[in-house]
């Protein structure tokens, strides 16, 4: 069996990685993940800077418990000075018990500008937002890049992946033993 | 020539290179409605019917054997995952944006390709010659059904797969109880292989009271599983009477006034019958099986993975009598079922731990134009593949 077979699931990775930067063009920007359901009963900020221009995805991780609340809410992406860069509207009719809701809009230039990210409440309104340990808002934000560009998974977890690749070097050596002795 | 240890070395490197990247969400929710074990819940049914604020996931529509392994598996795997492990858990089906989401996919399916390789092992053991061994294991691992359903989307279907196989191998070492005791099991984790039992129970013996007790006693692992939940409503409605176990019987011939001939159970019996009046059915049992199996998956609206059902008993026809049509066709048209199936997360998901966004895209079959009827055709090219191997199974001689 020739060694270079090894390279084939490296070949599929690197394949899946360039079909998924060719049909996406908006890449992730930030993201905070929560579990704890928080009811939103006075306005909610969280810090947000994004490095890239051409923000134009936020999604929220929101519940609408018993799908019982009908209103309007608003959620602002604001400058240092406080200064309201984008404001977006949703209905609660959109959020389930949990969900995703995802509102999409025409990138903004300025995006590197955004320092907050603030949802209202409305009077009588029962939505909850998710948060995580820290108390920040559960979301994830996307920017529109203008040029091609790979999209690289987060390699951050590199306890993992030194633990991953040793094990596949070990394998990868096993097969070059036996191959040898055979 | 490739030695049989070698190809389980690459295999071993190619599944746990690929498994971290690569994301369903079926897997995942599996293991968050298993770690209430832990917490002392045994009837997972009842328990999520009376803690909605626990089923945001849906409900747990898989035997109770399965909630007992993976509820087994999931304070192990906790261990390796780390303190978010369990929050990650209870999130949405597109949780895939979380800097440890390639350690969790790692370690959700290390169990599952574990089994895939031992699995491999066992249908390698069924042949004598090395040369037959290499090509068993070559076509076990390397194959799309194979690739797609263990190292990409993680579906737990390897189990019963392994309960089937492991069935087989004690059949041909005469060990007949326990033979039958393994599709028991098997059925414990997905009821399939309660199809296999009727055959492996004629094979073993020319007695009918032998092959009656035998029977009889494939049943009762499955029986001793279920018997407990039988009378709880919600398991009634989400395991037993679920679309999912329907679904091997929905088709059907009508013939008038609101009936119809279902034509799963009929040509099961039809092969029954067959296999019935044949003089050596200890050795054409494989052959028997992968046809039972074959004709339910022709003409049923399968999920992509249950194709792996029929996969060991095919691997051996064709190691036995290698064929290129029949397979390529078989896997070609299960691709085109798969590509033209309306789910995303069959699709575009599986990528989205390399970019999330592929959420957003939409289904090919969404975009086809709609002047030929894709899905249908494709599932119509499966059935003709999987029947043109049926019938090479039953004509088979040692």
């Amino acid at each position: 069996m020739n060694k270079l077979l090894f390279l084939i699931p490296l070949s599929i990775l690197l394949s899946s990685l360039l079909v998924v930067s060719f049909l996406i063009k908006n890449k992730l920007e930030y993201s905070v993940s929560g579990n704890k359901s928080f009811p939103l009963e006075r306005p909610m900020e969280t810090t947000f800077h994004p490095t890239h221009s051409g923000l134009n995805i936020i999604v929220l991780r929101l519940q609408n418990p018993q799908l019982m609340d009908y209103n309007t809410y608003t959620v602002s992406l604001l400058g240092e000075a406080g200064n309201t860069i984008k404001k977006l509207e949703f209905n609660a009719q959109n959020v389930g018990d949990p969900s995703n809701i995802r509102l999409q809009f025409d990138p903004v230039s300025n995006s590197t500008d955004i320092r907050t990210l603030r949802i209202d409440p409305v009077s009588g309104g029962k939505l909850h937002v998710y948060i995580d340990d820290s108390d920040q808002i559960s979301f994830t934000a996307y920017y529109r890049a203008s040029t091609f560009q790979i999209s690289w998974p987060q390699f951050s977890d590199l306890a993992f992946f030194a633990v991953w690749l040793t094990l596949l070097v070990g394998l990868f050596v096993t097969y070059l033993k036996w191959q040898k002795s055979s | 020539m490739t030695k049989p240890a070698n190809i389980i070395i690459f295999a071993t490197f190619f599944y746990l290179f690929l498994s971290p990247f690569f994301f369903h969400p079926d897997l995942k929710i599996i293991y968050h409605h298993s770690q209430f074990l832990s917490a002392g819940v045994v009837n997972i049914y009842s328990f999520l019917a009376q803690n909605p604020e626990h089923s945001s996931l849906g409900q747990f529509v898989y035997p109770p054997l399965t909630y007992l392994v993976f509820g087994i598996l999931f304070p192990v795997v906790r261990i390796f995952a780390g303190s978010e492990f369990t929050s990650w858990l209870a999130q949405g089906n597109t949780a895939v944006v979380t800097p440890f989401i390639f350690r969790y996919l790692f370690l959700l399916k290390l169990p599952l390709v574990l089994v895939h390789l031992y699995t491999g092992y066992l249908i390698s053991r069924f042949f004598k010659d090395q040369r037959d061994q290499a090509l068993s294991l070559s076509l076990w691992y390397f194959n799309p059904i194979s690739i797609y359903t263990v190292a990409i989307i993680g579906q737990f279907d390897i189990f019963p797969v392994f309960f089937t196989v492991a069935s087989l191998a004690l059949f041909h070492k005469k060990k007949f109880f326990w033979s039958v005791v393994c599709l028991g099991l098997g059925a414990s984790l997905k009821t399939y292989p309660l199809l296999l039992l009727p055959f492996v129970s004629l094979a073993a013996s020319e007695k009918w009271p032998r092959r009656i007790g035998l029977f009889i006693a494939g049943l009762v692992p499955y029986l001793i599983f279920i018997t407990p939940f039988i009378r709880d409503p919600n398991f009634i409605t989400n395991v037993l009477a679920s679309g999912l176990s329907q679904r091997l019987f929905s088709a059907e011939v009508s013939i008038g006034f609101d009936k119809g001939v279902m034509l799963v159970p009929a040509a099961i019996l039809v092969l029954f019958f067959h296999f019935a009046n044949q003089k050596e059915k200890m050795s054409r049992l494989p052959y028997y099986l992968s046809a039972v199996l074959l004709v339910a998956l022709s003409v049923s609206h399968f999920h992509p993975q249950w194709v792996l059902w029929a996969l060991p008993f095919v691997v051996i026809l064709l190691t036995k009598r290698f064929q290129v049509w029949p397979m390529v066709l078989f896997s070609l048209s299960w691709v085109a079922v798969l590509a033209f199936f309306p789910d995303n997360f069959l699709l575009w998901g599986v990528l989205s731990p390399l970019e999330p966004q592929v959420f957003s895209l939409p289904s090919i079959i969404s975009i086809m134009p709609d002047t030929l009827p894709w899905q249908n055709l494709a599932q119509t090219f499966f059935a003709a593949a999987s029947i043109w191997l049926a019938v090479e199974a039953v004509k088979h001689h040692e």
